[in-house]
């Protein structure tokens, strides 16, 4: 690493401007970047493709699990032409069993989900801690915006997917098959499938260096604004300056005491400010004062006693000893004396009034929740309609609609033949064929037939017909054309008709039923 | 109003075997629409108007040229386009000089079986002069009504697809035709016979009727339509055909259900129908069969419905699901 050819400036950034940094990375080596990346995924993008050439969604999916193992490469690239060192694509490449995180497995297994991974990778390739340690160190480092990085990049992809998907739909020539976008979600292993899984596929290899740039720019600035990183970097191309052996020393002490500091002051803000300028100061004052003293030869290296005596000296001095007062406001609560006199007598316990906020809150709550109910009671059947609009109507359904035959159907006597002889008998000749006839719906309901009871007479029969054996049918014809001669037709019921219809029926209930049709009720 | 004597056994047969002969005639002509020319005669012997709508060269005008050749009466023809005015229609007042009076030129809507091609493009003022004629059977000019000969019967065609240029019927015009029929394509086999028939031997594309005989006199007509009209019709088939259409004022989904007219509308379509399978009386069966033509015309769908490409047929089929027969 040469410290003096750094390509960005190292300095404490925020995280967002620490992601801004990471694009501007990846703007500037975006070709380098993106190579990298098709160098892991393209070998096993041909491979898996042999596997799953009939199911483009489970390629897509399988590649993108995988996309911790193709961004090692460039996040690797990256460390080195951070530091100046370019290399080529395909030297990376030969490096890639050393770009790859030393345990490959839980980066696409179980750490594969995590939001935050792309500012977790750089600790974990460039510093390799493992297991409580890269805990311990995550937990030190924090996250940053990683997480928010993850969902703006997720957005990114699918709008470049999306993008392309409909200049690819809209622009294609007359007389070109046209691209069925619904199949590209639907139809797996059609071909709009596959072109939608490519325009993926392209969408997450143009959006990776971005986010492995911004995952590694966040790294950088949390090591930044945590371990004072940029001093260190600052004494160490200090110390790499010709003839500056000794400001090298006294500037690595510098940085020691720097990010002790750093670290003590950990996470105290002003603490730690307070300390990074003292230690900048410090910096500032060997620098200047170095070539003013002319080059120093290794053996006119100072010691501990005078860098500590010229750091005592230079800090002496009226720029660096003054103080300064500046005032601010801070509010540090009410200090004012409970008024105790007065109307104290009229006040409320302070009981009583964290009772009555108490209730007001769970009364909102209730009603708050109430009121979310009623809302998805009244959405939601008008979300389902039409499919459920029978459902709804069938629940509201209006007076009237609802005919008697429902009812009727599920209270049927037990024995049929004995009640319809006695409406026979009573003079109810309609009674007695509606009886029959709902008998026999039940019956062919149980045989497993659907007849709704919207079902009518020429319904029932062309369904019983599918099923039933020719006798049956015949039977419920001959039963169905006398029913409606009579309900309908107002015509006398015929007495011989009627008896043998009755006579079939105990005959026919008496056979083996024939294709699901079952016995007698 | 006393209710009129049920049918006697010829007259039924008679007026059946009457209307089945048309449904032959126009079979002849128009072939693959057996189920529409099958509503279109049920409509006749309702005494029912008829809207006909379909893609162009589906057959529309054909069928109600081979109908009008079938009854025999008087047919006439109206084009409807945005330029017709209503007198072009019901006819007009001019001032005969010789007499010196005003003379009444009768309009061609003076028919027994009036054909209104595309009828939604002409404007809304056109469209309405038809009102009175198809719902009062008489024609109003110059303050003087005139009655219009019995049957009188207007089956009008339009076209779903065009909209530019037209003039959508409104729901009060709509109301008006007791059927709206839907015309589609035709099975394989019987397009693949349509066109072998209509271009063997044929010169240009002119429509042939020639197969098609007269079988109807007007004054048969009117027989029929009164058998239609006196056919047996029970409380339960009554209210079943009542259930039907209330229902449609309580679906989820619909803007606007059907109204009384539609429940009447139903009643006499399922009489027709039943007339036309030969029976005395009318069935739930009947009911249910003219119910979808009877009611798509005279419900609205909701803006939801009709964005998710829902028709009114397809509300029809579940209301129709959801409303029990009668079973006693």
């Amino acid at each position: 690493m040469d410290p003096t050819r750094l390509a960005a400036a190292i300095r404490p950034r925020g995280p967002w401007e620490s992601i801004d940094l990471g694009f501007a990375l990846a703007r500037t080596w975006f070709l380098p970047l993106w190579l990298c990346w098709w160098v892991t995924a393209a070998p096993l993008a041909l491979l898996t493709l042999v596997l799953l050439h009939q199911r483009a969604d489970l390629w897509l999916l399988l590649l993108w699990g995988c996309k911790p193992a193709f961004e090692a490469l460039p996040l690797y690239w990256l460390s080195r032409a951070l530091f100046g060192e370019r290399l080529t694509v395909a030297v990376a490449a030969r490096r890639l069993p050393q770009a790859l995180p030393p345990r490959l497995w839980p980066q696409l297994l179980w750490r594969r989900i995590g939001v935050t991974r792309s500012f977790s990778m750089p600790v974990t390739l460039l510093e390799a801690p493992r297991g409580a340690a890269r805990a311990a160190r995550l937990r030190v480092l924090g996250t940053g915006a990683a997480g928010w990085l993850t969902v703006i990049c997720v957005h990114l992809e699918t709008v470049l997917w999306l993008s392309a998907l409909l200049l690819l739909a809209f622009l294609l020539p007359e007389g070109m098959p046209r691209l069925d976008l619904e199949a590209t979600l639907t139809d797996s292993g059609s071909m709009a499938d596959w072109i939608g899984g490519l325009l993926m596929l392209a969408a997450v290899s143009v959006m990776a260096p971005f986010y492995v740039a911004a995952g590694f720019a966040l790294y950088l600035g949390q090591r930044t604004r945590l371990e004072a990183w940029d001093l260190e970097l600052a004494f160490r191309r200090a110390r790499a300056r010709p003839g500056r052996a000794g400001i090298g020393q006294a500037g690595r002490k510098g940085a020691s005491a720097g990010r002790a500091d750093a670290s003590w002051t950990h996470p105290g803000r002003s603490h730690f400010g307070r300390g990074r300028r003292t230690v900048v100061a410090v910096a500032a004052a060997l620098l200047l004062a170095a070539p003013l003293a002319g080059p120093l030869s290794p053996t006119q290296a100072l010691t501990r006693e005078e860098a500590g005596v010229a750091i005592d000296a230079v800090l002496a001095e009226s720029d660096f000893g003054g103080t300064r007062e500046a005032w601010t406001w801070v509010y540090v609560g009410d200090t004012a004396e409970p008024d105790t006199d007065g109307d104290a007598g009229m006040a409320l316990p302070d009981g009583l009034i964290q009772s009555l906020a108490s209730i007001i809150k769970w009364l909102l709550l209730l009603a708050a929740a109430t009121g979310l109910g009623l809302l998805a009671l009244r959405l939601l059947p008008e979300l389902r309609a039409p499919s459920r609009t029978r459902r709804r109507a069938a629940r509201q359904r209006p007076a009237g609609t609802q005919s008697r035959a429902a009812g009727a159907t599920a209270m049927l006597p037990l024995d049929i033949p004995a009640e319809v002889r006695r409406l026979l008998g009573a003079g109810d000749a309609r009674g007695a064929l509606a009886l029959l006839y709902r008998s026999q719906i039940a019956q062919l309901r149980t045989a497993g037939l659907d007849l709704p009871d919207s079902a009518t007479e020429a319904e029932c029969l062309a369904t019983a017909a599918s099923r039933a054996r020719p006798d049956q049918v015949a039977w419920l014809q001959r039963l169905l054309r006398l029913w409606q001669g009579v309900a309908y037709g107002h015509r006398a019921a015929d007495p011989g008709a009627m008896a043998s219809l009755l006579a079939e029926r105990a005959i026919l209930m008496q056979g083996q039923p024939v294709q699901g049709l079952s016995a007698d009720d | 109003m006393t209710p009129r004597q049920p049918p006697g056994a010829e007259g039924l047969a008679a007026a059946r075997i009457a209307l089945n002969r048309v449904e032959t005639e126009v079979n002849r002509a128009v072939l693959g629409q057996r189920r529409v020319v099958r509503e279109v005669v049920a409509a006749l012997a309702a005494a029912g108007h008829v809207l006909l709508e379909g893609l162009p060269g589906m057959g529309k005008t054909l069928l109600v040229r081979a109908l009008a050749q079938a009854l025999g009466g008087r047919f006439a023809r109206i084009q409807f386009t945005a330029d017709l005015m209503p007198s072009d229609i019901t006819g007009h007042a001019i001032f005969e000089m010789k007499s010196e009076r005003f003379h009444i030129r009768r309009g061609p809507i003076f028919c027994n079986v009036l054909l209104g091609d595309e009828i939604n493009r002409a404007p809304a003022k056109t469209q309405a002069a038809m009102l009175e004629a198809m719902q009062e059977q008489q024609v109003t000019i110059e303050g003087e009504s005139l009655a219009l000969p019995p049957p009188f019967i207007v089956l009008a065609t339009q076209n779903p697809i065009e909209q530019e240029g037209t003039y959508p019927l409104p729901l009060a015009q709509l109301d008006r035709f007791l059927l709206k029929c839907y015309i589609g394509y035709p099975e394989a086999d019987e397009e693949l016979a349509v066109v072998r028939e209509v271009t063997a031997g044929t010169v240009g594309d002119g429509l042939d009727l020639s197969a098609v005989s007269t079988v109807m006199t007007p004054k048969q007509l009117l027989q029929v339509q009164a058998t239609a009209a006196a056919l047996t019709l029970d409380d339960a088939v009554l209210g079943y055909a009542l259930r039907l259409v209330r229902a449609t004022r309580d679906w989820q989904g619909l803007d606007s259900g059907a109204g009384t007219r539609a429940a009447i509308a139903l009643v006499r379509a399922a009489r027709g129908h039943a007339l036309l399978a030969g029976n005395g009386f009318v069935t739930p069966d009947d009911v249910k069969t003219v119910a979808p033509a009877v009611l798509r015309h005279r419900v609205r769908l909701g803006a939801e419905l009709e964005i998710e490409g829902y028709r009114a047929d397809d509300v029809l089929a579940e209301i129709l699901a959801g409303v029990d027969a009668p079973r006693s």
